[in-house]
């Protein structure tokens, strides 16, 4: 009986020490979920006798579904333009295995990323300095849109390659437009704010039942709505807050001017229906009870797909009397490509991704619809066919008028104390004098 | 006289037995813990390695209004809707005790609720509570009730949020019902033949006979409802109107202590001070744990239980 409780317990502790073991040991290839392509037939199964094998790249990118072919379509496409490299890619959209893998020694080579993860991975010392690498290597860095670089820069320093834009602009519901008699889109913020008041309609009981004014979504409210003022949440050197400016406060009053007219419970309710059934066949937009709204390029595919029928048009967004010169002027965000400071192959790395910003970018645009970095593009007549609304937004681009990101290490911190901030405000708790200045000092503990 | 051996063969072997659940615990239980001790006196993110920075976490806890904030939030759906919904179970267990036709139905019916994916009840009851096309405002609609932005309005969120607590008190309300048939017939019919009306019968039978059940199921209700995370996280991110992704509800007024917690790890990559929030809670929920733990001998030993 003694004996075969040894032997028993003998095994266990040999199991359990196998099982630690195994536990510890380190993982040699990392295998995210894998998408699409693999290297293209020719490449992996051994060079040709004579020819060196091409060497792998692993490429991290956070698409998935249709998206990731197509970006498995663009990792095709610089596979077959050259022998020397073989890019592997990767759809990873736990952006939480990039971290990991870049703090760990598993780098990905090449990864996908926006720019706001740029300033926050470079913080903390994780890419590679671009324009060190690019211009060793003569790249023209003039090819990306100034806002776009700025987004991608620390201390003058490129740390990612721009590849899609994002903006925001104008736009309106001709049919309501219309019905107050005007041909045209407003060409001051004032011009717009009129038309939002003779457009917006209310049932018997004060519950409203046409917006006029772009309070939602509350994200442009929050942007757009901010910077067609002049006003900005930090200074130009992207670190300072200036909750307190002018542009802020005279937007902000505007705003609540707009509210209490039609009472702040109302207009609550109204655009927490908007927030609910945001692109659904129940948008406010599409449901034509929407004069103005701020929103990006994908708007115009949304329409398509839930109410073709809304009789809409585009226009930038406009500037205030005194400043009209910020006609189209909005949020200006990209996703990027960066060279992790842990990857491996790191010539065949900057190779890809220097190729993806510049040669193979545009084929990308067309595929997936984004909107360009590159600004030998904003011209480009097939890029302009893809999405009726393009020419507005290129030309919005072409104005130079976008606003780069927070750079900031605590930016989330920040954004998140706006949002709170400026809930006091809409809900009037505080007087947007009050509030802001409130806001300043709690930003100025930010780091 | 011969020493007796301190450890023998079979103390040994006991141990090997117990190896495999000794090791996780230590690897799963006790180093995590110990790290995460370790961390809330540290500055660090993933990506940098941890600096020591002694007490600074906890200082900066203390004065931060967002800690209170999330403090009071969590305080308030802890003592609010734990009692609500203790109650709300234990009517529903009482009267779906009786006898009458289609029980089982009825039953079946208000356990569902807990059965259901917590995200995607979220996602509907964010629907329901839609001010226009909502089924809430609408059944309000019909007594000539203007409904509010529930979500919306910060002086709404919270009772919102009670609401959706009523509507998953199924497993509550099944063990509320497993305690209420424990209590013998016997009694009833005594009380009964002494005169006794329905109302008499609930306060002076049935509740003293389920009362240690009632304390146990607070208990327990309060643990949860200071890990209260998972709706806020969903509400808080399915409005969409965020852009910072640590949206605590307009104003705040759903900043839950987890969720705030949650906020700090992932979003502001704070862990060191995510570590500290964690120990605080921890501190905050054993103190509830040990007051209520009395409460429950003092409940027990009134309704004359062991």
């Amino acid at each position: 009986m003694k004996k075969r409780t040894r032997i028993i317990s003998g095994i266990l502790a040999i199991i359990m020490g196998g099982v630690i073991a195994a536990g510890c040991k380190r993982e040699e290839v990392p295998v995210p979920s894998q998408t699409g392509t693999q290297a293209p037939s020719g490449q992996t199964g051994g060079a040709p006798a004579g020819e060196a094998a091409p060497i792998p790249v692993s490429y991290w990118y956070y698409h998935k579904g249709d998206e990731a072919v197509i970006m498995e379509h663009v990792i095709q496409r610089f596979n077959e333009s050259q022998t020397e490299y073989v890019v592997e890619g990767f759809s990873v959209p736990d952006k939480q295995k990039y971290l990991v893998a870049m703090s760990g020694d598993e780098s990905p080579d090449v990864i996908e990323l926006t720019n706001t993860e740029v300033v926050s991975y470079q913080s903390g010392g994780l890419l590679e300095n671009l324009t060190d690498m690019g211009t060793s290597r003569g790249f023209d860095f003039e090819v990306f849109d100034a806002p776009a670089a700025d987004n991608n820069s620390i201390g003058g320093q490129m740390y990612g390659f721009p590849i899609t834009s994002v903006i925001i602009q104008m736009f309106y519901n001709k049919d309501i437009l219309e019905q107050i008699n005007e041909a045209e889109p407003p060409k001051t913020m004032e011009e717009l704010y009129d038309m939002a008041l003779r457009a917006t309609t209310v049932d018997a009981d004060g519950n409203i039942d046409v917006l006029g004014y772009p309070l939602f979504p509350l994200a442009s409210a929050r942007q757009e709505l901010i910077y067609a003022f002049g006003g900005t949440w930090v200074a130009e050197d992207g670190v300072t807050p200036t909750a307190d400016s002018q542009g802020i406060l005279d937007s902000l009053r505007m705003n609540l001017e707009f509210r209490n007219r039609y009472g702040i419970d109302k207009v609550q309710k109204f655009v927490a229906t908007g927030n609910t059934n945001r692109y659904t066949p129940q948008d406010i937009f599409f449901a034509g009870k929407q004069l103005f709204r701020f929103d990006g390029p994908w708007l115009a595919n949304q329409i398509t797909d839930n109410n073709p029928d809304v009789n809409f048009g585009v226009a930038m967004i406009p500037g205030t009397e005194a400043n009209p010169e910020l006609l189209g002027v909005s949020r200006y965000e990209n996703t990027s490509l960066g060279i992790p400071v842990g990857a491996k192959e790191k010539e065949g790395a900057y190779a890809f991704a220097s190729w993806f910003a510049t040669e193979g970018v545009k084929d990308f645009l067309l595929e997936i619809g984004s909107l360009p970095a590159n600004k030998t593009l904003f011209d480009d007549e097939e890029l302009m066919a893809c999405n009726e609304v393009f020419p507005s937004f290129m030309e919005a681009l072409k104005t130079g008028n976008g606003v780069p990101s927070l750079k900031m290490a605590d930016t989330a911190q920040y954004t998140s104390l706006i949002e709170e901030y400026l809930d006091y405000v809409y809900n009037g708790t505080k007087t947007p004098e009050d509030a802001m200045n409130e806001l300043q000092k709690a930003a100025s503990q930010l780091r | 006289m011969r020493k007796k051996k301190c450890i023998t063969r079979g103390d040994i072997n006991g141990l090997l037995f117990a190896l495999p659940w000794l090791i996780g615990f230590l690897l799963l239980s006790v180093y995590p813990l110990s790290m995460s001790l370790y961390y809330s006196f540290t500055e660090f993110n993933p990506v940098t390695d941890p600096v020591w920075i002694g007490l600074e976490n906890y200082i900066s806890l203390f004065k931060d209004p967002r800690f209170y904030k999330s403090l009071q939030n969590t305080c308030f759906y802890a003592f609010i809707a734990t009692p609500i919904n203790l109650i709300t179970a234990l009517v529903l267990a009482s009267l779906i005790s009786r006898h009458f036709r289609g029980r089982g139905l009825v039953r079946t019916v208000f356990f569902l609720p807990s059965v259901i994916p917590m995200v995607a009840a979220t996602m509907v009851w964010i629907w329901m509570f839609d001010p226009t096309y909502g089924f809430i405002n609408n059944f309000l609609k019909w007594f000539s009730i203007d409904g509010p932005a529930w979500l919306i309005n910060p002086k709404t969120t919270k009772w919102a949020l009670v609401m959706m607590g009523m509507w998953g008190t199924g497993t509550t309300m099944l063990v509320c019902l497993a305690a209420l048939q424990d209590v013998p017939g016997s009694y009833y019919e005594s009380a009964q033949m002494d005169g006794a009306n329905g109302v008499q019968r609930f306060f002076f039978i049935t509740l003293p006979c389920v009362a240690h059940v009632i304390v146990y199921q607070a208990i327990l209700n309060l643990i949860n409802a200071f890990q209260y995370f998972t709706q806020v996280y969903v509400i808080t991110t399915a409005s969409g109107g965020s852009t910072s992704g640590a949206s605590g509800g307009p104003e705040n007024s759903i900043l839950m202590y987890p969720l705030y917690l949650f906020h700090n790890a992932f979003i502001y990559q704070k862990m060191g001070k995510a570590s500290a929030m964690a120990w605080i809670l921890m501190v905050i929920v054993g103190l509830l744990t040990m007051v209520m733990a009395r409460l429950s001998d003092k409940a027990v030993s009134n309704a004359g239980g062991e």
